[in-house]
Parts: C-alpha cells; sequence; structure tokens
C-alpha cells in the first residue's frame, strides 16, 4: 500500500462528506494506531481487500452522523432499516473509493454492513490504522486494518485464527477446490440472509423488487433456488410493457385466452345452439339433492 | 517513530511506514507493555527487552533500515 493510494481514498472518502454538506467539510483528526479491539461506532461498513496484504477498510459512523446523512438525502423516515440502509450506502461509496484509490492489483469485495454487536463478532486483523473524522458534530473512524503479510495469502487470518467471511458465492465458483483457483482469487459465499441484498438489487416498486430478488436469488444459486418458469414467458424484471411485447414475441397470447374471453365465447356458441355436451361432473349434470327426511334440530341443552 | 518519520520526508508516508512496522509485531507484546493505542506524536520508554528486539527486527525488515538507539544526546 502507497502512502498516495491512502491519502487518495482518504481524500475521495471526506469529499463524498463534504460534496453533501458543502459549507460543512469534514474536519480529519490526527491518526492513530490501535492493537487489539477498536471501540466502533453503531453501524460499519467494511470492504475487504487483499494484495500484498490481506484486510479491511471500514467506516464506522455513530447514529447521528446516519441520521445527518439521511436528512441531507431526504429522507424522512428514521429508523433502524433506514439507518441501515444508509450504512449501506456508505458501504457503497467505500467501495468505489478503494476501487479508485488501489485499483490495480489490489483486490476488493463486495461492501457489507455491520452493527455494533455484529462488529464485535466479526473477527478483524489486530493491529488498524485509524483515522477520525468529525462531520455535523458526530465523530467517525476511517480505519485500514491489515494483517501480518507472512500469514496465509489467499485468506484473512484473524485473532481466532478461522478462516474469515464475507462472501457471496458465485455461479460453480464456491464448489471450486481452494488449489484449483488461481492465487489471490476472491471467492464469495452467501452467508446472509437474502433479504439483506446490496442496493443495487432493490427497486423502486417492491413489486417489482421482490420478483427481481427471486430471479437474482436463482442466478446467484441455482442449485438451491431452481429459476421458475414466469407464466408469460419474459423475465422479470421487466416493466409490464415490455414483458408483454416478450410474451408476445414468445406466443403467449396464442397459448392462453383470458377467463372472461373463454365465457363470453361460450355465451355465443350457446346462443349459436354449438354448445358441446356438458361434462359428467359438471353441476348441471348431476342429479338434484334429496330433501333431508327429517328437519335438523338443535342439540338439548342449546 | 520520529526516526522513520524524518526518514520518509512525506507525514503520511512515514506514519504508513510506522505502521508496517507495527503490523508484524505481535500484539499481545504491544499489549503486555500496556500499548493499545498508539499516537504518532507519543514518547513512549519501552523496558521490555523481547518488544525492543522484536520492534528492531520488525524495522530492519519492513523498512530496510536498522532502527536508530535512542542515544544520551537525545535527552
Amino acid at each position: 500500500m502507497q502512502a498516495q493510494q491512502l491519502k487518495l481514498f482518504q481524500d475521495i472518502t471526506l469529499q463524498y462528506f463534504a460534496k453533501l454538506a458543502p459549507g460543512e467539510p469534514p474536519a480529519m483528526e490526527e491518526p492513530f494506531l490501535q492493537f487489539g479491539e477498536l471501540a466502533g461506532r453503531d453501524f460499519t461498513s467494511l470492504v475487504a481487500i487483499h494484495s500484498e496484504y490481506d484486510g479491511y477498510l471500514y467506516l464506522s459512523a455513530p447514529r447521528p452522523m446516519l441520521r445527518e446523512l439521511l436528512a441531507v438525502n431526504g429522507e424522512p423516515e428514521v429508523g433502524e432499516a433506514t439507518l441501515r440502509d444508509m450504512c449501506r450506502e456508505l458501504s457503497n461509496v467505500l467501495s468505489g473509493n478503494a476501487s479508485q484509490a488501489f485499483g490495480g492489483n489490489w483486490e476488493i469485495s463486495v461492501p457489507f454492513t455491520l452493527d455494533h454487536e455484529e462488529l464485535a463478532r466479526h473477527p478483524l486483523p489486530p493491529s488498524a490504522f485509524v483515522m477520525p473524522f468529525q462531520w455535523r458534530g458526530a465523530r467517525s473512524l476511517l480505519v485500514v486494518a491489515l494483517a501480518p503479510p507472512d500469514s496465509s495469502s489467499t485468506s484473512i487470518p484473524l485473532r481466532g485464527g478461522q478462516d474469515v467471511g464475507p462472501q457471496i458465492a458465485a455461479r460453480g465458483a464456491a464448489s471450486a477446490p481452494a488449489a484449483a483457483r488461481p492465487r489471490g482469487a476472491v471467492v464469495y459465499q452467501l452467508k446472509r440472509p437474502l433479504a439483506e441484498l446490496p442496493d443495487n438489487l432493490r427497486l423502486r416498486n417492491p413489486r417489482m423488487g421482490r420478483a427481481f430478488r427471486g430471479h437474482r436469488r436463482a442466478q446467484l444459486r441455482p442449485d438451491r433456488f431452481p429459476a421458475r418458469p414466469c407464466a408469460r414467458g419474459a423475465r422479470p424484471g421487466l416493466r409490464p410493457a415490455a414483458r408483454l411485447r416478450a410474451a408476445r414475441r414468445k406466443g403467449a397470447h396464442l397459448r392462453r385466452i383470458p377467463a372472461g374471453a373463454r365465457h363470453l365465447a361460450r355465451r355465443r356458441a350457446a346462443a349459436a345452439g354449438r354448445l358441446p355436451a356438458r361434462r359428467p361432473g359438471h353441476a348441471a349434470a348431476r342429479p338434484a339433492a334429496a330433501p333431508a327426511a327429517t328437519p335438523r334440530r338443535r342439540p338439548a341443552g342449546w | 517513530m520520529q526516526h522513520i518519520l524524518a526518514r520518509a520526508g512525506d507525514q503520511q508516508a512515514g506514519q504508513l511506514d510506522i505502521y508496517r512496522v507495527f503490523i508484524r509485531i505481535n500484539t499481545k507484546l504491544l499489549q503486555r507493555s500496556g500499548i493499545t493505542t498508539l499516537r504518532f506524536q507519543d514518547d513512549r520508554l519501552i523496558e521490555d527487552p523481547e518488544l525492543q528486539q522484536a520492534i528492531a527486527a520488525s524495522v530492519e525488515k519492513a523498512l530496510g533500515f536498522p532502527a536508530r538507539p535512542r542515544s544520551t544526546s537525545d535527552e
């Protein structure tokens, strides 16, 4: 890691906040080194990096800062879900900044977010370069945590010695043995609920979002979630007009007749005397039910 | 740390070099000497010989020059 790369990463991360509030740029404090547990803030946005060093870049922000970010972005609702969404947005920003600053021989993972308890449980490298900054009265931490270079080169070593998450399964990549993967390859395995998908998979219309998530789920894990055939023969992520056009191209309108049109066709056929015979199970073909022999009575005691 | 910062020329490059040195040191050694947070302007006296050797070896391995021992003229 070069000093200019770290400086660039720091600058473009701070510029994100400066652009949101031009009159209130963030104030950088003196950096320091932390060995052992670092007191993280309420929500943390992380990106795993891999090159000559393995480690994480993360931004740990308190709730007041996330509330300010929501206010700047015009989000009226402030709750756990929206705070977490804002943290996910920050993790996407962090990922983009890391790719811009460290792109080249550094591999950047998919970003993910953790709250305070999850961060305490998540294994991180034992030493960290911490760059605190203040924005709108809230103090956040921009951290570079790297593991010693003598440790395993394909995984991020932990304090506990286990192999680290976060990973999202690529199709077929997770099943490849570790020896077959090229050195430095980053393999992602889905270890979190599918409900927590990145922002770019969530669409404005929740119905479209559900359909798209199901489609995306079938793409990511075809062994667990086989793709269901769409009734209209088109991809579920399309808008209704585009979906209809795609279905017409496939001839779906020739195979299906709406129920109302079927009923209308029967009435026209009945009027013209061309109605086919009723099927044996039809209600009109069954004999009328015989009346009950004795009238029904309420049981004693009612 | 001042020696490393002076050799680097740039403050941020020097801070990163210091981080590269301390990455290689076992954090248990540091925590045993009471070092959990280290600011670059701190002035600490390390009495643990094991930690002293680890720091000297890490400086030489990470930066390629020997750690300069502190002389009485620096007092």
